[in-house]
């Protein structure tokens, strides 16, 4: 009996406590200002503890935030990685399917030459290679030069029977039409010197760092990636300089494909460009003259409507 | 004193995980008090943290799972006392 009086007390308690509280909940949501002021000076402890924690300089706070911090890092880090890993598997892919479509088109792989660099910049002058394989091994003047599978950086100028030289096309002087895989807009590569090139671009165009430049000319034509954008409102255009993803002290072999590009100035090309027009026009001239003279003799020839059914 | 101390040390540890947004840790600590004391504190202090955080102004969450809790929690504390 005595127990059952002391659950029913503690039940009654239990009730009223919470009837108290619920109370306080909707006097809370009908006085939100006056709520807000009073839990402002009651949580000032908490406040000021927090405070504490995400400001101080002290060695506690500051090890729980490094570590706070870090776990973050782990975590973006390892989503990071699973979507690195996803696009692996995609590139892959990719790179079956492409394998595949060339072999449908019947295009088979080039050759190429391995040939280790002896002399670099800094013991030659810049944006040249010295490499180890000359005519006797195959190599011939123009030929493309690769870093990896993909990389074009060059092509050779120089041929002699035990090695050869390499022209890098940071040359300054040497430009190339370049496709820019991000915008997706053709530009023109620009050697610059010290191992750096760059492509210009009009304004607008939305040039990020990390963005592929290719050659579209040759295949595998895969030049580097911008790494730095000089931009400047105030200008027309804008630049994104391309380095070399392998530093040039760093190279040690590279392969030449015996696909040679034939080299040439702005001015042979224009020089070409003229002649083939000018060979155009006079052909045309010469077709619009015939023609002409058809006309006329035609004409004369349908004075009379003999001639003219015959001329029909 | 140290029993009061200690609870008020939970409590400012599950102030600062809600404030922190460390719910999972806040949830420990409250289970850990609910243990140890009477877990209406708990809603005084879910309270004090809506308060701060302007929630009586649309549907002050933390106040009410409090207040659920403590009425659980309590009948739960209470048929385990019959049962001894």
């Amino acid at each position: 009996m005595r127990g059952h009086s002391s659950r029913n007390q503690r039940v009654n308690n239990i009730t009223l406590t919470t009837i108290f509280f619920a109370v306080i909940i909707v006097t809370g949501m009908l006085l939100p200002r006056i709520f807000s002021l009073v839990g402002t000076v009651i949580m000032t402890p908490v406040h000021m503890v927090n405070g504490w924690y995400e400001t101080s300089e002290q060695a506690i706070p500051v090890l729980l935030r490094d570590k706070s911090e870090l776990q973050d890092r782990i975590n973006i880090l390892e989503n990071e990685l699973l979507i690195a890993k996803g696009e692996d598997l995609t590139f892959r892919r990719l790179k079956d399917e492409n394998t595949r479509l060339r072999a449908l088109l019947s295009e088979t792989d080039t050759q190429r030459t391995v040939a280790k660099v002896i002399a670099r910049p800094g013991d030659i002058p810049y944006d040249l290679l010295q490499i180890d394989q000359g005519s006797n091994a195959g190599i011939k003047e123009n030929a493309l030069v690769y870093v990896g599978q993909d990389q074009l950086i060059g092509t050779v100028f120089q041929v002699s029977r035990n090695y050869s030289f390499v022209q890098l096309f940071t040359t300054p002087g040497v430009e190339m039409t370049g496709f820019i895989s991000g915008p997706e807009v053709v530009a023109t590569i620009e050697g610059v010197g010290g191992g750096v090139a760059r492509v210009r671009v009009p304004q607008g165009i939305p040039l990020t760092i990390g963005d592929l430049v290719y050659v579209p000319s040759v295949q595998p034509g895969l030049f580097g990636r911008i790494g730095f954008v000089a931009n400047r409102p105030s200008q027309p255009e804008q630049f994104g300089y391309i380095t070399l993803e392998t530093p040039l002290q760093s190279l040690y072999e590279v392969g030449v494909s015996d696909i040679t590009v034939p080299q040439a100035t702005v001015e042979s090309i224009n020089f070409g460009k003229q002649s083939i027009i000018a060979e155009r026009l006079l052909i045309e001239e010469a077709h619009t003259v015939s023609f002409e003279e058809l006309l006329s003799d035609s004409a004369s020839a349908s004075t009379t409507p003999e001639a003219s059914e015959e001329s029909i | 004193m140290m029993k009061f101390l200690y609870s008020i040390f939970l409590l400012i540890v599950i102030g600062v995980a809600m404030m922190q947004n460390m719910i999972f840790l806040a949830g420990i600590v409250a289970v850990i008090f609910t243990l140890k004391f009477s877990s209406a504190a708990l809603v005084v202090l879910a309270i004090g943290i809506d308060t701060y955080f302007g929630a009586f102004g649309t549907m002050p969450y933390f106040s009410v799972i409090a207040l659920c809790w403590y009425v659980c929690s309590e009948l739960i504390r209470l048929r385990i006392r019959i049962m001894d």
